[in-house]
């Protein structure tokens, strides 16, 4: 130590704490292979399968009004109907006067979506899903007031109960 | 002699105030990792679990990473509190949380809703957010700060160099 100059010092120095770093990983590795391999639920060395990561489906956020449909006044001129049954239920039967827009349970409302809600400037946004439990048109509509898009509701009963109405 | 721990890195890293300063970020980070080991070292499973979510490394080394690294963390949060390889230590300790930091940033940039997984495991965890990643800053800081400016380290070390020139 005596001797060296301030560079070599440093040098030094940096050689020591990287050979200090490389015994501490040494040993680590070593400590943890040997409690691995005693251990009674050791893990093999590299996993025989994939992993099954579990990603949880997009939650909707907002708050949408349910609307019984003996006390739905119908859909008005400015009132925006929305179809949220996939697109089978859609294409076998569907009022003219709705849009589609599926709801899935695995990808989120595109932003694409969106923007055509907000392009109708609709002052109601009626959403009718399949009626289920749990029903296609509560999450959709849901979805959309999590995005931001203000007077969203949802017809208990879905798309049938709409139908049956006569409305 | 430590002589990682007694070279002088000029005027503004000699200050004796940094060997308490030090400290005090040693007992912190040290802290910090050795708790965040432990439920990984009891449940490798449940990390590797967390590590393959991340959705970086191959499958072929997340149960390697798995088993390893928490150890890693064990022996440095130890020897860093204890005074012992001092800066060696911190430099792992920094590797690690500037890896810590890159892999969360991938999983925020990419919209992966997860726990971290730093200190529980995926199920137990909160979601991950830039709050995580401040918070990893803030402890990377203290890591650094020893790595750089305590270079005469409080602790084991210290004393047995003390006993041995008394």
């Amino acid at each position: 130590m005596r001797g060296l100059t301030k560079k070599q010092g440093h040098k030094h120095a940096v050689i020591l704490i990287l050979r200090d770093a490389f015994i501490i990983i040494a040993v680590s590795a070593a400590a943890a292979c040997v409690v691995n391999f005693f251990r009674s639920d050791s893990l093999p060395w590299i996993a025989a399968r994939d992993y099954e990561v579990l990603v949880p489906c997009p939650e909707p956020m907002g708050e949408a009004t349910a609307v019984d449909i003996g006390d739905f006044d119908g859909i008005g001129i400015r009132d925006l109907l929305i179809d949220a049954r996939g697109r089978a239920d859609y294409d076998n039967w569907h009022r003219p006067d709705s849009i589609h827009i599926a709801f899935d349970y695995l990808e989120p409302l595109s932003d694409e979506a969106v923007g055509r809600i907000a392009l109708t400037k609709a002052q109601r946004i009626i959403v009718a899903g399949d009626g289920g439990d749990p029903d296609s048109g509560e999450q959709l509509a849901r979805e959309i007031a999590g995005k931001g898009i203000k007077n969203v509701y949802f017809i208990v009963g879905g798309m049938a109960a709409l139908k049956n109405s006569g409305q | 002699m430590e002589m990682t721990e007694t070279i002088n890195m000029g005027n503004s890293a000699s200050w004796r105030g940094h060997r308490y300063i030090g400290l005090a970020c040693r007992l912190f980070i040290g802290g910090v990792f050795v708790g965040a080991c432990l439920f990984k070292i009891k449940d490798p499973e449940a990390f590797a679990l967390a590590i393959a979510t991340y959705d970086i490394l191959p499958t072929s080394l997340i149960n390697l990473t798995a088993v390893i690294l928490p150890w890693l963390e064990l022996s440095s949060g130890l020897l860093i509190i204890i005074g012992i390889k001092v800066r060696a230590s911190a430099l792992l300790i920094s590797g690690m949380m500037i890896m810590f930091m890159i892999a969360l940033a991938v999983a925020l940039t990419r919209g992966i809703d997860m726990s971290c997984g730093c200190f529980a495991s995926q199920e137990a965890g909160d979601q991950i957010s830039v709050m995580t990643m401040f918070r990893d800053v803030f402890f990377l800081l203290p890591a650094l700060y020893v790595l750089v400016f305590d270079t005469h380290p409080i602790g084991v070390c210290s004393l047995r160099r003390a006993k041995t020139d008394g």
